[in-house]
């Protein structure tokens, strides 16, 4: 139904303008209408081959069609549209009326495929003295064969209208909507007797709304002011899964007459609980800037805005503060000083958490898993760098960058070494163009990071064997049973893969011996390096050599050919467990 | 095929320019250095760029303002008196000349639109790149780009059109993705169309990952980038690296993994089948992650172990 009031409004304006244009004198007054077709065949068909497409063996119309209307009054409409099947449909509109109105719509349809997992390689069962044990782990696909999709559909509408006769202030308005349906693959695991991972097919109903309104002012001939605010509604009419979970017990095989303790390690069985529920959210935002000159030499661009992101199911809100502010000089005829900074601060609501007493009226350690859950959102973020351009000479520049980041956690308590990643870098650039047919450059950047981002609980265990003859609590030497959560806790906070140093190398050349020709050759060197815990050192080192190739030979025909090798090389001990299995 | 009515074609850009060119010159009032030399004297030795300018997207606009349809070389080109005296290249203006080291960009005089306005502070700017080395100012309307977006945008970087033709990729091949919807080439804001952040652009298009969840997942508040590359991956849903390899960057290895398996068929308490070989659990454990994690962008749902407080993203 949408659709064809989109069609009814795009083709009302068309008429509606159309019969405004008066006596203007037709500079373009002219319709195109395209039709072709194409057929698809499944022989050797993968889904992922065609994600985008249907998916279905037909024969299908393909039809375009483009209006254009431009008069010496400065009235332009431009319309065209394209269906390549019932799921991918095209269109955009636009209206120009001289320079006191500007209207764009957009309608985008399309589809996107899932293949389905089979689940396979889920099935198990543990091994004890050659008999079967108690730990299983097993699949269940209740929908096989099902053929996931789903249908996205995007309006997107904007105005902008000069309010006063000189169009020194603008008023601008943004309308945007986007749904999606269809059905998705969801799977769900149940730890109950047996690590149970059912797969279903689940609906897809999705909306977001989004409205924007705000103005734009020139308030002198250099600077411009503008404001505007933004809602967003987000939606899921998604059917959730209703999943069974079995009755918590202890395998039968590895601890017969346990099954009392169990329940009390799950916080759920013998129950039916949804899965793949949603939470509508609502997001308001605000932004101020101001964009404009001081002088000849010297420019300046900031705003400031805000924004507050709620979960309305669970009346959870995350709020953010942010700004940025960049200013370009000439320091002299040779030399250009950018600055460039940015600030962000973002607050989250922290849920109390209240979890059932492990092992209840078990003997031995009881612990409470209760917590609450403050958010990795939290942070204050600020970034500053300076960047200066030197022309060496009318063919040569060289480029200097410098700036630091700072990120701060320290409103996140669980992080226990102090919150703060502080990654300071530059980069230094020479780049040579002797005349239009050739330019070349050569790169390096350098960024060291003192503490780099890292999830609150840690996630990398020491090794086994340490971790057996140390007690957690207080140091003494143990050798016990471990409990999954005191596994956790052994866990070292702080050790990450992202890269406590990080090196760019790249030289690139563009060379254009013709107008018609251009050839482009670039190679990429990356170093990184995470030495932070001498027993997780990583290395990762990437090459990309590219070559592009574009030429023209007449204004109607193009051929461009590309080719881009990336070749990546890590090193660390994760890998190592996964490539010895 | 798809490109034929994609984002990315020839009409799409063609909008776009005139957006560019009529709106932004409109709003200011357009240029004011005409007055000269008008467009006939100009004619005189460059007949046919002069003839053709009325259906450029400049052309257009001018046709609605009487010194500019008349002086409408002179906008751009400056006084061409000393060009006529001496009838050299060096005495006249020459737009695409303009580099970063010289006077405000002659474009940005009348181009006052926000989305210009960060030119200066821009990558594309400091690599000393000029308006028109995208843009033809006497190309018909719509061809105001020397190239359809996104042939365009890869004539330079090659190593994206390399990435949006792998497996997992955003469509802009088929045309249902632009460039633009992401990237604002005259901005300055790391690059990106209106958004602060990577978070914040891609949750404009995927609302559904924003929450914020009772129970999160790090990289997921901190940049979509940790886990996916936009562009085109190897790897299925734009990951940067298949799973486990991706899981394992962050995470250890799951200990059931190094479990031995019983070599056979067995029933469970509730007499279902488990055929189980002796590598069973490493191939269970160590292939695909988000069997079982399933909610790995965030929910609101425990997960049924205790003691991880609900927080293995499992449903």
């Amino acid at each position: 139904m949408r659709r064809y009031v989109c069609a009814v409004v795009a083709v009302g304006l068309l008429l509606g303008i159309t019969a405004s244009t008066g006596q203007a004198e037709p500079l373009f007054n002219q319709w195109t209408l395209s039709a072709g077709g194409h057929y698809t065949g499944l022989n050797d068909y993968t889904r992922k081959v065609g994600e985008y497409n249907l998916g279905l063996e037909e024969g299908m119309g393909e039809f375009g069609l483009a209006y254009l209307l431009a008069t010496d009054r400065g009235l332009l409409v431009d319309i065209d549209g394209n269906f390549y099947d019932r799921r991918n449909i095209l269109g955009h509109a636009k209206y120009r009326r001289g320079t006191t109105m500007a209207i764009d719509v957009d309608f985008r349809s399309m589809t996107f495929r899932e293949g389905q997992d089979l689940l396979t390689n889920i099935e198990a069962r543990e091994e004890i003295n050659g008999n079967p044990g108690g730990k299983m782990m097993g699949h269940e696909v209740l929908d096989p064969g099902a053929d996931y999709n789903t249908h996205r559909r995007e309006v997107l509408t904007r105005i902008k209208h000069a309010i006063t006769r000189s169009g020194d202030i603008r008023f601008l308005a943004q309308h945007r909507s986007l749904w999606r349906e269809g059905t998705t693959q969801m799977t769900s695991t149940s730890h109950c007797i047996t690590c149970h991972v059912e797969s279903e097919t689940c609906t897809r109903d999705e909306q977001s709304h989004q409205i924007e309104g705000g103005f734009e002012a020139d308030v002198s001939e250099m600077m411009t002011v503008g404001a505007e605010v933004g809602y967003r509604r987000y939606e899921s009419k998604s059917n959730a899964i209703n999943r069974e979970y079995d009755i918590a017990g202890f395998p039968p095989a590895a601890n017969p007459g346990r099954d009392v303790e169990f329940p009390s390690r799950l916080l759920f069985s013998d129950t039916v609980l949804p899965v793949f529920v949603l939470p509508e959210t609502e997001k308001l935002s605000g932004k101020v800037n101001v964009r404009g000159r001081f002088s000849q030499a010297t420019s300046l661009s900031a705003s400031l805005g805000y924004n507050t992101t709620e979960n309305i199911n669970q009346d959870l809100t995350a709020s953010s503060w942010f700004g940025h502010a960049n200013l370009a000089t000439r320091l002299s005829r040779k030399t250009r000083l950018i600055a460039r900074f940015t600030g962000r601060r973002v607050e989250n609501d922290d849920p109390f958490i209240d979890i059932r007493t492990f092992r209840e009226g078990r003997p031995g350690p009881q612990p409470s898993f209760d917590f609450t859950r403050y958010s990795t959102l939290d942070r204050r973020d600020g970034r500053g760098e300076v960047e200066v351009i030197h022309r060496l000479s009318r063919e040569a520049t060289i480029d200097v960058t410098g700036g630091v980041r700072v990120l701060d956690w320290s409103s996140f308590p669980d992080t226990l070494e102090g919150g703060t990643a502080t990654t300071v870098f530059g980069e230094g650039k020479l780049r040579y163009r002797p005349s239009r047919r050739f330019t070349g450059s050569i790169r390096y950047r350098a960024a060291a990071t003192d503490e780099p981002f890292t999830t609150s609980r840690g996630i990398l265990e020491p090794r086994l064997k340490e971790t057996l003859v140390r007690n957690f609590e207080d140091g003494e030497t143990v050798h016990r049973f471990l409990y999954y959560y005191e596994r956790e806790q052994f866990r070292t906070v702080g050790a990450t893969t992202e890269p406590t140093l990080a090196q760019e190398v790249e030289l690139s050349a563009s060379i254009r011996p013709s107008p018609r020709l251009n050839l482009t050759l670039s190679l990429l060197a990356e170093f990184d390096v995470n030495n932070d815990i001498d027993t997780f050192d990583v290395e990762r080192t990437s090459l990309r050599p590219h070559l592009n190739v574009n030429f023209l030979p007449t204004e109607r025909v193009a051929f461009s050919g590309g080719w881009t090798l990336n070749q990546m090389t890590s090193q660390g001990p994760i890998a190592v467990a996964l490539f010895d299995g | 095929m798809e490109s034929s009515y994609g984002r990315g074609s020839p009409r799409y850009r063609r909008c776009l320019a005139l957006l560019v060119a009529v709106v932004t010159i409109g709003l200011i009032g357009g240029p004011a250095r005409a007055g000269d030399v008008d467009n006939e004297t100009c004619a005189a030795c460059h007949e046919e760029i002069v003839a053709a300018f009325a259906k450029t997207a400049h052309g257009i606009y001018y046709q609605a303002r009487p010194a500019l349809r008349d002086y409408g070389c002179e906008a751009c080109h400056g006084s061409g008196t000393r060009h006529i005296e001496e009838g050299t290249v060096e005495s006249i203006i020459n737009p695409a000349n303009s580099r970063q080291f010289d006077d405000p960009i002659l474009c940005l005089d009348c181009h006052r639109d926000a989305q210009f306005q960060d030119w200066e502070f821009s990558s594309h700017h400091t690599e000393d790149m000029n308006c028109t080395d995208c843009h033809d100012a006497h190309a018909e309307y719509g061809g105001a780009l020397k190239q359809p977006v996104p042939d365009l945008c890869y004539s330079c970087h090659a190593e994206v059109l390399a990435a949006t033709r792998m497996p997992s990729h955003h469509p802009i091949a088929e045309g249902k993705v632009s460039c633009n919807d992401c990237h604002n080439p005259h901005g300055a804001e790391a690059m990106l169309t209106r958004d602060i952040d990577n978070r914040e652009l891609c949750l404009s298009c995927h609302p559904q990952y924003e929450g914020p969840f009772v129970y999160e997942h790090a990289p997921v508040n901190e940049d979509c980038m940790i886990c996916h590359q936009p562009h085109g991956s190897v790897a299925d849903n734009l990951l940067i690296y298949q799973e486990p390899t991706l899981c394992l960057n962050c995470h250890d290895m799951h200990f059931h993994a190094t479990v031995v398996g019983f070599e056979g068929v067995s029933q469970d308490r509730l007499g279902r089948d488990y055929e189980s070989e002796e590598d069973s659990w490493k191939r269970g454990m160590l292939t695909k992650c988000s069997q079982c994690h399933s909610a790995v962008h965030g929910t609101d749902n425990p997960s049924q172990a205790t003691s991880s407080g609900g927080n293995g993203l499992t449903r």
